[in-house]
């Protein structure tokens, strides 16, 4: 059993190695509820303390939560922090 | 990212417009750095920058329309404008300088360089004597005194020089190449002798009388080359003298020797889970070894990296930094395999032929294998080993009748 779910977690670390930056889709790294790593995208479309949705060329996400703040806004990369409760991503066309 | 805030300050900023969310993109196009970006209202942001950027935003101003709005001041810049007419500030300013020059007045570090024979410890020992110890007024010393007295108290110091630079004290000394004593000729009849039990495999005499022959079996301090040599007359009979000489000679001595090394197949594996960095000052010369009481109670490795701290290169502060790596691990219980343990007997062997060959041991044939015997590995079997013959001891000159 244990070397079974180590044999996944190896083969789920190599997928997600490989699938690291796939152009046009947003990544998404979830510390707890507390941070957020926001990677990949293109833009902010909308800010409040309540909800944060952001863009990239293929995709769209929503963060919801309470008491959200950006604890950095970088080219490449933003943190969300605060309480978050939802993540929702779309497909920019749907 | 903090400390260099600090150094050239950051200010809060309120942003209202219409076009917040071009505005950050723009900000990041344009590589300005923000953070700590809160909602403060429809169409209304507030968040830190550094004061530096904040003039390389009038293009993004413009072209958004938004309207930006400096609510806090925080940093070194901010802080020495605001208190730059306080009394008091300047006062400790004042303070600060008078102290930091009544200060390089004084040595806080000793360099010392050249000593081989010497040792720090006892050089350092001499120069406190002297008054000059870490701490001292650099008034007080006499770098040319200093420079005759140490010429005076050891006659292996050929030159010496001694400069006071910044706040420290170096000294730079030349030794006497003891040549003289390392080879020290000695006396009278000097016999060559058996460094080890064994078979003779070689013998080339240079001077004196070799004892034994090639092959002979000797005992571990017999004589193998006489430190004589017989003199002959013309008609090849022995004259009643021996000259002694110093014998000399390539003479090497064969020996089967049992070797014999076990390694156990169980073992402690560290794992290391953590690093942990921390760095502490301290005052010169004192060594209060604060990093115990931050450390957990848990298996570690520390290692620490001292160094004094400097002001223009050669004006030495009062105070040792101390740069601490504790590499926390845990012992978990492994087994060697077949191939590891083999690794590990053969990397010994090799150390065990590399220790033997500084003395000029060698080894000419092995016979050894690896044997695992219930829960240890061992390394088994013999090796021939050739001692060179370098030992000499008085001896005396026959008697001829």
């Amino acid at each position: 059993m244990k070397e079974f779910l180590e044999q996944r977690r190896w083969r789920w670390r190599e997928e997600e190695s490989a699938d690291a930056f796939l152009p046009g889709e947003i990544r998404l790294t979830l510390a707890g509820s507390r941070r957020l790593l926001v990677e990949n995208f293109k833009g902010i479309v909308y800010f409040d303390e309540s909800v944060v949705i952001v863009q990239s060329k293929k995709q769209t996400a929503a963060i919801g939560g309470r008491k959200l703040q950006i604890e950095y806004y970088a080219k490449d990369e933003m943190l969300v922090v605060g309480s978050i409760e939802k993540i929702e991503v779309k497909e920019s066309g749907a | 990212m903090s400390i260099f805030l600090s150094l050239f300050g950051s200010v809060k900023v309120n942003l209202t417009g219409k076009e917040i969310s071009r505005f950050l993109r723009l900000c990041s196009t344009y590589r300005i750095f923000l953070f700590d970006i809160s909602s403060e209202g429809a169409d209304e942001i507030s968040f830190f920058m550094s004061a530096r950027d904040v003039f390389r935003l009038r293009p993004v101003l413009r072209k958004t329309g938004c309207r930006l709005r400096i609510c806090q001041r925080r940093g070194a810049p901010f802080f020495f404008l605001r208190y730059r007419w306080k009394i008091a500030f300047r006062g400790s300013i004042l303070c600060a300088f008078l102290l930091f020059w009544y200060l390089t007045g004084f040595i806080w570090s000793v360099h010392l360089s050249g000593n081989s024979y010497l040792t720090e410890e006892y050089m350092r020992a001499f120069l406190e004597e002297r008054q000059a110890y870490i701490g001292c007024r650099a008034g007080r010393i006499d770098t040319v005194a200093l420079e005759e007295q140490i010429l005076e108290a050891f006659p292996e110091v050929i030159w010496t020089s001694v400069y006071i630079k910044g706040t420290s004290l170096h000294i730079t000394l030349k030794e006497q190449i003891r040549l003289a004593e390392e080879q020290e000729e000695r006396p009278g009849v000097q016999d060559l002798i058996a460094p080890a039990d064994g078979k003779v495999a070689e013998i080339f005499v240079r001077s004196g009388t070799a004892a034994v022959a090639q092959g002979d079996e000797v005992k571990k301090g017999d004589v193998l080359i006489h430190g004589w040599v017989p003199v002959y007359d013309d008609m090849e009979t022995l004259v009643k003298h021996y000259d002694p000489v110093a014998a000399d000679g390539d003479v090497l001595i064969e020996r089967r020797q049992p070797y014999r090394e076990q390694l156990d197949a169980a073992y402690q594996k560290k794992q290391w889970t953590e690093t942990l960095r921390y760095v502490t000052f301290e005052t010169a010369g004192v060594n209060a070894d604060l990093i115990r009481y931050f450390l957990p109670d848990e298996k570690r490795v520390v290692f620490c990296e001292t160094r004094p701290l400097r002001l223009f290169h050669s004006i030495v502060l009062p105070l040792t930094q101390n740069r601490y790596e504790a590499r926390l691990y845990r012992l978990k219980p492994q087994t060697y395999s077949r191939s590891e343990a083999e690794e590990i007997l053969l990397r010994r062997y090799r150390q065990f032929a590399k220790k033997i060959g500084k003395k000029g041991v060698q080894i000419t044939d092995k016979n050894v294998i690896i044997l695992r015997k219930g829960n240890v590995y061992s390394m088994e079997g013999d090796v021939l080993l050739r001692y060179p013959a370098k030992e000499l001891r008085a001896g005396t000159v026959p008697d001829v009748e």
